[in-house]
This record gives C-alpha cells, sequence and structure tokens, in this order.
C-alpha cells in the first residue's frame, strides 16, 4: 500500500537533511507525527519504514511515531472531543455535522545524527 | 496498533525509546535536528508546479479515481467519442501493469500516455509532470488522468489536478462512501455509473448519496451509463462549464 512510498519519502527526506549537518556517521532515531485521520496505518508505516532504511544512513535508527488526534466541535451543544472518524456525531448530544480539524498531519518532526 | 483494545489513542503506550544520551558506549556525539516537514512536501510542490503549467495554458486536469472495474475507462471512450472534435482531449492513464486501458483510449484516436506504476498503487505529481512531457497538450484542452484503480492512496497524492471525480458504479455497495471517506471527502464530482443495470440491482442511490454528503456537504452527482450513454449529457455539461 501507500505506506512504502511514504516510508521512503521518510527516509529520503531524512537523508537529504541530513547530508546538510555536516559529518554524519548514522541517524539513530526519528520522529514522525501521524494524525489518526491521515490514512496511514500505524503498523504498517512502522514496517515498511524498516525496509525502506535498509542499507541507509537511518538503517539503525528508532522510529518513532507520535499519533495526533483529530478534533471535532458540535454544531448544536459546541461541545469538544476527539474524533476517530470523518463520520463522527457528537459524544455528548448525537449530533451529526461534527467540524473535524487536525488529524491529517503526516510529517517528519526532527530526526538525531551521530556525529564523528 | 493493539490487540485487546480499540482505544484510539494507544499509540503512545508501545513507543520504546532509545534516547541518545543512553549512547555511552558509542563514540558517536548526538544532535537533535528539528525539521517539522510534512512528509508528502515534495510531492505537493511538484504538483503546484504541474497546477501552475496547467492553469498557463487553460488546461482542465481531472483526477479520476474509483475502485477497480468501475467503468472509468469506458466514461472516458464513451466521452471522447462524443466530444472529440468540440474540446482538445489527452489523457493519462494510470495502470499498475499493462498498456490495456491505454491502447483502448488510442483506439479512439486521442493522444494517451500510459504510466505503469509497478507495485505502486498511486499515481504521484512527479509521474504526471513526466507523462505530461509526452503529449502535446493544446491550449484550452481537457487532460483526463485515471488513477490506478484504488480509492485509498490516490486521495492522499495531489497531482496538479482542478478536481477529482470519483466514480463509484451500483454494483458496488452504496456504503463505499462510509468506507473510503477520505476519497469522497476529496472528490468534487461523483459519478454513480452503470445505472443501467439499476432495474436489476437492490442498489440505493439516495442512501449512498446520503452517506457521502456526510463527509463532503458540497459534492455533486450525475448518475450515468457508460455503456447506454444516459446520463452523459449532464457529465459533458459539468465538463464544459468547469474549461471555460
Ligand atoms: N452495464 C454496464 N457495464 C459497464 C458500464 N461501464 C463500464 N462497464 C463495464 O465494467 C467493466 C469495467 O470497466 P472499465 O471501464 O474497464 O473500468 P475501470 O474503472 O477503468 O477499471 P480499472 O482501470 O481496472 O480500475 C467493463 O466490463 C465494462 O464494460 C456501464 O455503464 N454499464
Ligand atoms: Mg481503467
Ligand atoms: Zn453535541
Ligand atoms: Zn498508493
Ligand atoms: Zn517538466
Amino acid at each position: 500500500m501507500h505506506e512504502m512510498s511514504l516510508a521512503m519519502s521518510i527516509v529520503d527526506l531524512v537523508m537529504e537533511q541530513s547530508t546538510r549537518e555536516g559529518e554524519v556517521d548514522r541517524v539513530s532515531e526519528v520522529e514522525v507525527e501521524v494524525g489518526n485521520l491521515a490514512g496511514v496505518l500505524i503498523d504498517s508505516l512502522e514496517f515498511c519504514l524498516e525496509a525502506a532504511a535498509r542499507s541507509t544512513l537511518l538503517e539503525e535508527a528508532n522510529f518513532k511515531i507520535i499519533p495526533t488526534m483529530a478534533q471535532g466541535e458540535c454544531p448544536s451543544c459546541r461541545a469538544s472531543f476527539e474524533v476517530a472518524s470523518l463520520y463522527a456525531v457528537c459524544c455528548h448530544c448525537g449530533a451529526a455535522g461534527v467540524t473535524i480539524s487536525g488529524g491529517q498531519e503526516l510529517k517528519v518532526r526532527s530526526f538525531v545524527i551521530e556525529e564523528k | 496498533m493493539c490487540d485487546s483494545c480499540d482505544c484510539g489513542s494507544h499509540g503512545e503506550s508501545v513507543i520504546i525509546s532509545k534516547p541518545g544520551a543512553d549512547h555511552k558506549h558509542s563514540p558517536t556525539h548526538s544532535r537533535t535536528v528539528q525539521l517539522e516537514i510534512d512528509v508528502l512536501a515534495k510531492n505537493n510542490e511538484i504538483a503546484a508546479r504541474n497546477r501552475a503549467f496547467f492553469a498557463s495554458k487553460g488546461i482542465l486536469a481531472l483526477n479520476l479515481v474509483s475502485s477497480p472495474g468501475s467503468g472509468k475507462t469506458t466514461i472516458l471512450e464513451r466521452t471522447i467519442g462524443d466530444l472529440k472534435g468540440q474540446i482538445p482531449l489527452a489523457v493519462i492513464e494510470g495502470d499498475q501493469q499493462t498498456l490495456r486501458d491505454a491502447e483502448r483510449i488510442e483506439a479512439t484516436g486521442i493522444e494517451v500516455v500510459q504510466v505503469n506504476t509497478g507495485t505502486g498503487c498511486h499515481l504521484d505529481g512527479e509521474m504526471i509532470h513526466r507523462a505530461m512531457h509526452q503529449l502535446t497538450l493544446e491550449q484550452d484542452s481537457i487532460l483526463f488522468i485515471e488513477n490506478v484503480g484504488n480509492l485509498v492512496c490516490p486521495a492522499l497524492f495531489d497531482l496538479g489536478e482542478a478536481a477529482k471525480v470519483v466514480t463509484i458504479s451500483v454494483t458496488e455497495g452504496e456504503d463505499k462512501p462510509q468506507k473510503y471517506p477520505h476519497m469522497f471527502r476529496a472528490a468534487t464530482l461523483c459519478l454513480i455509473n452503470k445505472i443501467d443495470l439499476l432495474p436489476h440491482l437492490d442498489f440505493d442511490v439516495a442512501a449512498c448519496r446520503g452517506f457521502a454528503r456526510q463527509v463532503n456537504p458540497e459534492l455533486e452527482f450525475i448518475e450515468v451509463s457508460a455503456t447506454s450513454g444516459e446520463g452523459m449529457g449532464q457529465w459533458y455539461d459539468w465538463l464544459r462549464t468547469r474549461c471555460i
């Protein structure tokens, strides 16, 4: 699935950035933020990251996946709460048409390099 | 993520960290580099360049998505047959393997490029950029991009299109929008295809529209049959109003 191409993008991105950091021995950690509505399976992404990192500076990197949750706001009772799907209804009054924000994040927050 | 419970925020408990400071035996020195870069940033950048190119030539680029077999290529064949000579048209065909769909389009007499993605399950901005170089794209034309039959990742990868057109056929479940909400949210138009088969099925068109509108209140619908031609006129009107 697309987790493989996302994993390759993540590895490429970190490789590209790390070349700007001077004498890098290896990358030991990468922090990736994944929203719960980003359409990404975390297990599958983790698996693909390991495969994509093979024979690169990231080979031994620990990939930290930080899940973030989308927030919903109820159009009728104004409650706000975490939502797990685009079909969320208000968990307080049951109203539909919840306004959803966030949860679509898919980004590399930071990485740790080991310098010689 | 977790075998024993469904709780959505469980992820945090499975993070196994190895902070750099613990590398006592390592002869290296760790340093954290802050990045905050969207993983799709590179694709989005290329897509934005494609979009600017299309805009500069008045080209209407449409990203056609659906599950495998909903009728994208058949819709294109009929559309080309009916609009050829009125509006300049070109097609980019995305499939994992084979030239079959491109050959079907080629037979209609318009220019087509096939992109084979191999094991990849979607087209991306760079593939479209490369395919564009193989086409003589005319001023004020329509470029149809038939994506790989898949409702999951094509929703994530911007190609630079003006709009995504999602096709669902009445031989599929009317709950497709609930199963693939991201795509129905990202689409501008939904073609409900194979309506010639409705008398033989119990597909609930109203329910299907309702499910899709829940995630995308603005979504437009046109019911068509690519084989009988029913409803296709409305689709052509939609294309014409978008063209100018
Ligand atoms: N009855 C009926 N059959 C249709 C219609 N449109 C397409 N089909 C049939 O559906 C099958 C699949 O059509 P395609 O046009 O190849 O579908 P596609 O979406 O391009 O498929 P992929 O490219 O493999 O994802 C073919 O056998 C078509 O003849 C329609 O309006 N009515
Ligand atoms: Mg096809
Ligand atoms: Zn409420
Ligand atoms: Zn894909
Ligand atoms: Zn170019």
